[in-house]
């Protein structure tokens, strides 16, 4: 019974990486191809600071997890 | 109005809980499960909270998580993005613990049973409110600065009442408390857990990398930097570093490998280039605020070497770290920001950190009962205090075990180990009960109001009740303080008044009995574990190694 079990855990953790690897290639790397294509960045401003757009603070905004 | 406070999933897992703004019960995951910087969800702390007050997950108005999960799970989605195709080892491994658990914090409060709402307060929010919110300033400007939390690894804000302002900020990768792990890790050391390590053994050496360490940091002098990506490896995978790294810098240790002076003096150079980065950006901070006020938070706020400095090298004239300057001070914050920020109510005066479990005599007994150990028992508390001094002033090392437990990573003198701070030998004494490196300074806890006395402070009587900030030893003193002086003339210290309690009174019988108005204090724990907590886990510290005595509650053991 524990081998039984321990085979099919196996199994279940190569379905899922092989499922991983096949998003990881196809999703990110289309999406990053893309990213880099778009993706500039200032080369050498003067300073590296952002500057913070002000929250609205409303409680709707603190109840999301994003 | 009760709030419970959470932080998880990072490192230093923790519960706090606040009843009408003031704060009732705080521990670290770690205590209970007693695997340092434990980061699962913190189940027994949450529970010690609510029992604490004899409360149920019912009576429970608000939870406050210490960030945004969702926002923190875009930043991990683009960072593979950004490295694919190297980041393939990460993505496989960081991807089902995301999706099994990490994505679903809310699923993980609700199964507590809460029904009531969940705020979600952004990482560098929580831990500009743990700081601000818990200072005694009605305004102030705010450092918050760690490795990262969502996205951001740096931010400034100014504070007036209830009302938290940023002002600017730094994202990843760009991260100073990265940066310092990086080497951490290059020096054979666990990144999260062994910064502090480098930083004492930067005193012994030569900040001699520091150019070097500059050519892969754009610094601006307003304090804002650039990492140059090409040299580090946490972006792609599970090393801080990579080859192009370790060809300016030299092989990285291997964690049994002897000290050697190239090691000391890497450890300088990032120190002189973090102090360098740390002290432009407060300057820069100050131009931006010109308030005389500052609170600082996050990891990087717990470099007290740093801090120590912030007087000359800055205008600012207070300064603030709450003492639980990390994560698990986070869940402090983000309860805090619920109470004071969102819900308006009014701030609450600055306590002590004894907010973790507390054992009465009975069950202080029925351990020394368990491990058949000889003890005397104390009616009073002066002649337990006499016995205590008594034994520390003859050169005695005792654990020192009271009232309630410690939040935050530094023992304050209710779960330390104790003894005289002289002579310099007592260093390496402490140093093998503790079981760690020889190179590794000890803290001191002096009372606040001889402080100055002894230490190069920036005024009399001054106050630094958590051991966030290291100050030069007076030259006439350093022969008194020996064993705790470092190698650079400073020391970090604790200072000690009478909201210390029974330990404040420890201490002053000490300067009564040998004129020296400091002890030095060390965590009541060996190497790899975390604090102890219970009286079982001190008494089984006390017999594994050579400590004398053994004073717990109102019992004293000796060896």
């Amino acid at each position: 019974m524990k081998k039984l079990f321990t085979f099919f855990r196996t199994l279940n953790n190569i379905f899922i990486t092989a499922i991983l690897t096949i998003f990881y290639f196809l999703i990110i790397g289309t999406i990053s191809f893309f990213y880099r294509l778009f993706k500039h960045e200032d080369k050498n401003p003067m300073s590296f600071w952002k500057k913070v757009d002000q929250l609205k603070l409303d409680k709707s905004y603190f109840n999301s997890p994003y | 109005m009760t709030i419970l406070g959470i932080s998880a999933y990072y490192h230093d897992s923790a519960a706090v809980l606040i009843e009408d703004g003031k704060i009732v019960a705080a521990i670290e995951e770690e205590r209970f499960s007693r695997i340092k910087h434990d980061n699962g969800f913190p189940h027994k702390a949450i529970d010690f909270c609510l029992k604490s007050r004899d409360l149920e997950i019912k009576d429970v108005d608000y939870v406050a998580y210490y960030e945004k999960p969702l926002l923190k799970f875009e930043r991990i989605l683009e960072n593979f993005i950004a490295t694919f195709p190297l980041s393939l080892q990460p993505f496989l491994k960081g991807m089902p613990e995301w999706l099994d658990y990490k994505i679903k914090i809310e699923s993980s409060i609700r199964r507590l049973g809460f029904k009531n709402k969940i705020f979600f307060v952004p990482h560098h929010y929580s831990h500009a409110s743990a700081c601000f919110l818990n200072s005694s300033f009605k305004e102030s400007a705010i450092l918050t600065i760690d490795g990262v939390g969502e996205w951001q690894t740096t931010g400034l804000w100014k504070a007036n009442n209830n009302k938290i302002t940023p002002l600017k900020r730094i994202d990843f990768p760009n991260s100073l408390g990265l940066l310092y792990s990086t080497f951490t890790a290059h020096m054979g050391f666990k990144v999260n857990e062994d910064e502090y390590k480098l930083m004492g053994l930067a005193a012994y050496g030569k900040p001699i990398y520091a150019d070097k360490i500059r050519s892969i940091v754009d610094i601006k002098p307003d304090g804002s930097f650039r990492l140059n990506l090409k040299y580090f490896g946490f972006r792609e995978g599970f090393r801080m570093y990579n080859n192009r790294f370790e060809k300016i810098f030299g092989k990285a240790r291997s964690k049994k490998e002897r000290i050697v002076r190239r090691h000391a003096d890497l450890a300088a150079s990032v120190q002189s280039v973090t102090e360098d980065i740390y002290f432009k950006t407060l300057n820069h901070l100050f131009e931006l605020t010109g308030s005389s006020n500052l609170c600082l938070s996050g990891g990087v706020a717990l470099n007290a070497l740093a801090n120590g400095k912030i007087y000359k090298k800055t205008p600012f004239k207070n300064v603030y770290i709450f003492g639980a300057a990390g994560d698990s001070g986070a869940a402090v914050g983000a309860a805090l920001y619920v109470n004071n920020v969102i819900m308006k109510k009014r701030r609450n005066q600055p306590q002590n950190l004894y907010l973790g479990s507390k054992y009465d005599n009975n069950a202080i007994e029925d351990a020394l009962l368990r491990y058949n150990l000889k003890f005397i028992k104390y009616d009073s508390e002066r002649k337990l205090i006499d016995r205590a001094a008594g034994l520390l002033s003859k050169g005695k090392i005792i654990g020192w075990f009271q009232g309630g437990c410690e939040f935050g990573p530094r023992a304050l003198g209710n779960r330390s180990i104790l003894s005289k701070p002289n002579p310099k030998s007592m260093k390496k004494k402490m140093n093998i009960i503790k079981r760690r490196e020889q190179f590794r300074p000890f803290a001191g806890s002096i009372l606040q109001s001889e402080v100055h006395k002894y230490f190069e402070v920036p005024e009399k009587n001054h106050q630094s009740p958590f051991m966030t900030f290291c100050f030069k030893v007076k030259k006439d003193k350093s022969s008194t303080l020996a064993s705790i002086v470092h190698k650079d003339g400073t020391c970090r210290i604790q200072t000690v008044n009478h909201d210390n309690g029974r330990y404040f009174n420890l201490i002053k019988k000490f300067f009564e009995l040998t004129k020296i108005a400091c002890v030095m204090n060390t965590s009541f724990n060996l190497k790899g574990e975390p604090i102890v907590e219970t009286p079982d886990q001190a008494i089984e510290d006390f017999l594994k190694t050579r400590m004398d005595a053994l004073v717990l509650g109102d019992y004293v053991v000796i060896k």
